[in-house]
């Protein structure tokens, strides 16, 4: 039995590995192989049509296939890696490391080095590595079958292969950044080693402002609308906490593992540095805006009561507490108690609970003689009101209403060169006064409106399915470390052709993810690799003479 | 039957008259006669106001009067009544109800430091809204509240005479006999009996009557947050309907109290924000319709009192006046069609144009309101009116009017505005 799995040490050769040494002739041969690929393209047959020349020109195809797909890879013995397929862990160790493929490829665990499937299999076809499995060499359609198999779909490995043979460095996607932005950007990460950073969890991370580093790897199909109060939630404590720590308290903040409300403190080795430079990406502005806007609409409700006698008044009158005696049909309260005493002058007493019979009384129902009813009447006075305008359902007191009014009555045109248009029944979508710009115009025409993804996404139902970002592809670069990897330069998704298309929640949902790195979603159709980006963009609505 | 009849003019009966809790006694003096009322046991009041004990209350000719009791009195009359009945079946507890809410409103704006509640009580003719209007102030008084009436009846005002639109700060309950006092007025001149001789002019006195209210409520804490009562006219159709609503946006109504009419009703909950709260409540089994002759002598009988006084009675002054020491305007012309202008001009709007009027013939038997203006400067539309005087005759050769006046001579003011009120002074 041989327990070291160091085969090159090993003296006794098995039989099918001598057969595999090739002599010199056949090396040389091997060497000035015809290695012409078929051409692709060309016009298409649509039919068979029974020719020969079909059939010949078909056969030739296939025999031209088989041959590929037989080609075996040489190599010196020397040169390849070897690795051990482990196939509980569905990983592959590297025992002898030769080559610069580990520079890109691969992690280490523990002092060992492991290959994912998808790593192995696509060094076996460049002839970088063998891999054994219980003592023999895999060929590389068993490769294919075991190590692929269930772990990494076909197609899976079809991107990673294409894009690794262009040369970009691909490592499986890690939902998160160990270090943020931030922490990056002041080159925390060279004093921190990823491993330690790995060790203590997030508890010690500062979490980074953007709301797609703050999704933790449980959130896989959280909806929008959580995301979006988490993300108001998260601001809020950490600007607080940002003017913690300019006035430098070192108290650090329990974390809880819930992604709701938590709270990040610094490392008291941090705080120093965090209080120089403090500087926000035009994500956090925004955050900022809207927290900015947010703390002023409350300071605004707070002044309303607060606020002088005959300045309007932003609360109203609770008429559910207060009850007027009301014998409208509409009415639905059918009894009134006594009121107490304090409400009522001396010597009125009041004996009997009112009750309201809304049909005891018989209340003038009868038409009039003669004349329209009011409500004709008013329909020519007022001019149509758009549901949404009309101030009567959407102002809040009088203050509002006669804002809102207001406004309307300069749109009232009894001047206007075009007044005669809103006399009818059908009137024009557009008011004069809405032509302030193209912009105004464009959105009153609008049938469908447009919506801008990052403002908008809580509002989408959950995303049919999950799907998850496959890779993290990285420029090729020679100063890429693995155990710094940083930000990638794109993230890829993968599917298959006849996969149903991503619906509009799912994308944004990914998107928000991936962002601020650009995603990218690998459509493989039988060995064609198309790739699809989706990013917003605003028709222009204005022009500029 | 000569005695008999003797018998009958001299010796009115007395008649007692035993009420029971919640009930009320409704009577109506004779024309022409009139009617002592006295509460002997038990606590009663009239429109709010109470009934002071073994005090002798007198009512004049056509007087209309419901006692209301709590808690059960005895009252005796005394003179020659059209009819007097006791009824049960009266909304007073519903009228109560709505004080109350309306003082939980004041309450509110007291401690949160609002506004207190505007009211606005509108319906048709004859459904009590004046009665109303008296009894919710009353008990707002009573209460230690000071509420402001404003009152926008043009035909049967109770501030001024009729042709006047104005409001009051009520510090007291009104009187029984007398209803409230009325110490400084604010007055605006309006000149017609009927609203519809010129809407432009009512709403627009309206929107300053409002604006003055809201300067008061600014100055006066107490007022502001008693809040106000206003009562309309009785026209509720048309070009009626779109005063209501223009009232309710230049006071801020918060509440509209409709009284008997359902389609009113509706039509107030349609057209008016969602903020404010419409009721509608039923009129009392005892008002009585006024037909059109009664409603004109009541005015001439508003007039009267002006001059005249109601119980106490009043020494008005007649004297002349020159033409040259008044100028007198009148409010409205007539509107030009626009073929008659030049081109280029436009029509200012007729309706609220002042147009100066040379004083003659037709302005005999006219009450004329004294405009509070110094100068031409302040517009007269929009200034309140200090009084009123009547032009008994006019002079045309030695260019004098003669003029009944509640005060001595000189006039305090130059400027005045032709009503088209009329009074004929037969005294």
């Amino acid at each position: 039995m041989m327990d070291s799995y160091d085969i090159a040490e090993e003296e006794d050769y098995s039989p099918r590995m001598k057969a595999a040494h090739l002599s010199a002739q056949e090396l040389l041969a091997h060497r000035n192989l015809d290695r012409t690929v078929p051409p692709r393209g060309g016009t298409k047959d649509y039919a068979p049509d029974g020719s020969l020349e079909q059939e010949e020109k078909l056969q030739g195809m296939y025999s031209l296939y088989r041959r590929m797909l037989a080609e075996e890879r040489v190599n010196k013995i020397g040169n390849l890696s070897k690795a051990i397929w482990l196939e509980d862990q569905g990983l592959a160790e590297v025992t002898v490391d030769k080559g610069k493929f580990w520079h890109h490829i691969g992690h280490s665990n523990e002092g060992k080095k492991y290959l994912y499937p998808e790593e192995a299999v696509f060094l076996m076809e460049t002839n970088a590595i063998e891999v054994y499995w219980n003592k023999l060499p895999l060929a590389i359609q068993q490769a294919y079958a075991m190590m692929l198999g269930n772990r990494v779909s076909m197609e899976q490995y079809q991107v990673y292969a294409h894009l690794s043979r262009l040369g970009y460095i691909l490592i499986r996607h890690q939902s998160r950044e160990h270090f943020s932005w931030y922490e990056r950007q002041i080159q925390l990460d060279e004093y921190i080693p990823l491993k330690q950073r790995i060790k203590e969890g997030s508890s010690a991370q500062v979490r980074d402002w953007f709301p797609s580093n703050q999704h933790e790897e449980q959130t896989t199909s959280t909806s929008g609308e959580p995301d979006k109060t988490e993300e108001v939630h998260r601001d809020n404590p950490a600007r607080q906490k940002s003017k913690e720590v300019k006035s430098a308290s070192d108290s650090p903040v329990e974390h809880s593992t819930s992604n709701q409300t938590s709270r990040d403190s610094l490392p008291k080795g941090q705080t120093s540095r965090m209080e120089g430079r403090i500087e926000q990406s035009v994500e956090d502005e925004q955050m900022e805006i809207e927290c900015n806007r947010k703390d002023k609409t409350e300071k605004q409700e707070e002044k309303g009561v607060d606020s002088l006698v005959t300045s309007s008044y932003e609360c109203k009158w609770d008429f559910t507490n207060i009850s007027i005696p009301n014998v409208g049909q509409d009415c639905d309260v059918s009894e009134i108690p006594i009121p107490c005493a304090e409400l009522l002058p001396t010597g009125v007493q009041v004996n009997n609970v009112l009750k309201i019979n809304t049909g005891a009384f018989s209340l003038n129902t009868k038409r009039g003689r003669k004349g329209k009813s009011n409500s004709e009447h008013l329909s020519k006075i007022v001019p149509n009101l758009r549901a949404e305008d009309d101030p009567r359902k959407v102002s809040r007191n009088w203050m509002e209403f006669k804002k809102l009014c207001g406004a309307k009555r300069e749109m009232d045109m009894s001047d206007s060169p075009v007044a005669h248009l809103w006399q009818g029944e059908v009137t024009p979508l557009v008011r004069p006064s809405d032509a302030t710009d193209m912009g105004a115009i464009l959105s009153r025409l609008q049938v469908i409106q447009n919506i801008s993804l990052e403002k908008e996404c809580c509002s989408l139902p959950k995303p049919d399915r999950s799907l998850d970002i496959a890779y993290d592809v990285f420029l090729p670069d020679s100063h890429f470390k693995k155990s710094k990897p940083g930000r990638p330069n794109l993230r890829v998704c993968v599917q298959r052709f006849s996969e149903p298309a991503p619906d509009l929640a799912l994308i944004v949902q990914l998107n928000q993810r991936s962002s601020p790195v650009p995603l990218l979603w690998a459509v493989v159709d039988n060995g064609d690799i198309s790739f699809y980006s989706f990013t917003e963009a605003d028709l222009p609505t204005d022009y500029h003479m | 039957m000569a005695e008999n009849k003797e018998e009958k003019k001299e010796d009115p009966k007395d008649q007692e008259f035993k009420l029971e809790k919640d009930t009320e006694l409704r009577f109506e003096v004779e024309t022409g006669g009139t009617i002592t009322l006295e509460l002997s046991e038990g606590m009663a009041e009239v429109f709010g106001t109470e009934l002071v004990k073994n005090k002798k209350f007198t009512f004049g000719s056509g007087a209309k009067v419901a006692v209301f009791t709590w808690h059960g009195c005895k009252v005796v009359l005394h003179g020659r009544t059209e009819f007097a009945y006791v009824s049960k079946d009266t909304p007073m507890v519903m009228y109560v109800n709505t004080h109350a809410a309306l003082e939980q409103m004041r309450q509110q704006a007291q401690d949160q430091g609002k506004r207190g509640p505007r009211v606005m009580i509108v319906g048709p003719t004859d459904v009590g809204k004046s009665t109303l209007c008296r009894l919710l102030l009353n008990y707002a008084v009573r209460l230690g509240r000071r509420p402001t009436f404003v009152d926008l009846d043009v035909g049967q005002g109770s501030i001024a005479i009729p042709g006047t639109i104005g409001g009051i700060l009520v510090e007291r309950p009104a009187d029984v006999e007398e209803g409230f006092s009325l110490q400084a007025p604010l007055i605006y001149h309006f000149g017609h009996a009927s609203p519809g001789a010129n809407m432009e002019l009512y709403e627009r006195i309206i929107a300053k009557c409002a604006d003055v209210f809201n300067q008061r409520c600014e100055l006066n804490r107490q007022a502001s947050v008693s809040g106000c009562i206003i009562n309309t006219c009785g026209w509720v159709k048309g070009e009626g309907y779109r005063s209501i609503l223009h009232a309710a946006r230049e006071f801020e109504v918060d509440v509209i109290i409709v009284l008997d009419q359902e389609r009113l009703y509706n039509d107030l909950k349609r057209d008016l924000p969602g903020f404010v709260k419409v009721v509608l409540q039923p009129k009392s089994g005892g008002v009585v319709e006024r037909p059109q002759p009664v409603r004109r002598s009541a005015r001439e009988d508003r007039v009267r009192e002006y001059f005249y006084g109601v119980r106490q009675p009043l020494y008005p002054h007649s004297f002349d006046v020159k033409f040259a020491d008044v100028s007198l305007y009148q409010v409205g012309a007539p509107a030009l069609p626009d073929s008659c202008l030049p081109l280029d001009t436009q029509q200012e709007n007729p309706y609220t144009k002042l147009v100066h009027i040379q004083p003659g013939a037709q302005i005999v038997h006219h009450v004329l309101s004294l405009s509070m203006a110094d100068s031409l400067k302040d517009n007269l539309i929009d200034t309140n009116i200090a009084g009123f005087i009547c032009v008994t005759n006019v002079d045309m050769e030695r260019q004098v009017m003669t003029v009944l006046s509640p005060a001595p001579r000189p006039l305090p003011k130059r400027y005045m505005l032709l009503t088209d009120i009329r009074f004929m002074d037969f005294r």
